[in-house]
């Protein structure tokens, strides 16, 4: 955060908030497909205003953006790698031996 | 940057990747890398899992997303009112910066007693940790976030508090890593919102 005066008022970022706030809930009304990347796109641009205009992320020291950056890669590629497991079922582990019924 | 001069109360780096960066800010973006970890894996992993079980609508509709819209609304708030105590405290006005905490922890309660009703609202269902692995996500990823509400709450009473007796210039620095904390718990917020009650 800084004592730099911000070029847009907090109050002016939080009516900007609320108003993706409404429409992120109003892409509710859409089919399903398009909303869910919507509502995802509106989250990222709220998430982006409270990092830009309320954390003061701008004129920092680059190490911030890689502190920032790094583990969002790294999750990023540890869900591409679980996500080629989990969502492919030829990778899938093969089901356990089933069990021999007792007399 | 607040300032470019090292005091006792305020060491900053001289040199390097971190040069005229405060140690407390370093520390808090330090801390705040690692909570990136902790809750991007916890998304991944719903998100993997919700899609290998075909996205769980029959669970997800018992969900309140008016309670989760409220809560969305408080906590975007508490970010305002947290950044208004930094500027007050930038600019030496105690009693602004005093009002502003005193409104952020009273919003994170209000947060809390949504949540609360929400949990209550559920259980009172059926609805519990190990009545399947949504409601196991659920629960775990809200509780953490939870807990993290409880932390930054405690953190800014102690804070406003100190506001009526500690150095001000110890106060107001720790007022922006406060701050810079709380935003992160909005911003995961802002995801985890979408992630279970809205997509």
């Amino acid at each position: 955060m800084s004592a730099e005066k911000p070029s847009i008022g907090y109050g002016t970022i939080w009516i900007f908030l609320m108003v993706l706030l409404v429409l992120g809930v109003a892409c509710l009304k859409l089919p399903h497909g398009i909303a869910v990347y919507l509502i995802f796109a509106v989250a990222v641009v709220k998430a982006f205003l409270v990092l830009r205009h309320y954390m003061h992320v701008h004129g920092v020291p680059s190490m911030i953006y890689a502190l920032i950056g790094i583990p969002v890669v790294l999750a990023g590629i540890l869900i591409y790698i679980v996500a080629d497991a989990t969502l492919d079922p030829r990778k899938a582990p093969p089901p356990p031996p089933a069990m021999e019924a007792h007399e | 940057m607040s300032s470019a001069t090292t005091t006792a109360a305020h060491p900053q780096y001289e040199g390097g990747p971190f040069a005229q960066l405060p140690f407390g800010r370093a520390g808090m973006w330090w801390f705040l890398s690692s909570e990136i970890c902790v809750f991007g894996t916890f998304m991944g992993t719903y998100a993997l899992m919700r899609i290998a079980a075909g996205g769980w609508d029959a669970e997800r509709a018992h969900l309140n997303a008016t309670i989760a819209i409220m809560n969305t609304i408080v906590l975007v708030t508490s970010s305002l009112t947290i950044v208004q105590a930094h500027a007050a405290a930038e600019a030496g006005d105690r009693e602004g910066a005093r009002r502003n905490l005193l409104i952020t922890v009273l919003l994170g309660c209000l947060f809390l007693c949504f949540k609360t009703f929400e949990y209550s609202r559920e259980i009172s269902h059926g609805f519990v940790p190990w009545t399947s692995t949504f409601w196991s996500f659920y629960y775990t990823m809200t509780g953490l976030h939870g807990l993290h509400v409880i932390g930054g709450i405690i953190v800014n009473f102690i804070l406003f508090l100190a506001t009526y007796r500690a150095s001000w210039d110890l106060v107001k620095h720790r007022v922006e890593y406060a701050g810079l904390y709380w935003h992160f718990v909005d911003v995961v917020w802002i995801f985890l919102f979408p992630l279970l009650y809205l997509a």
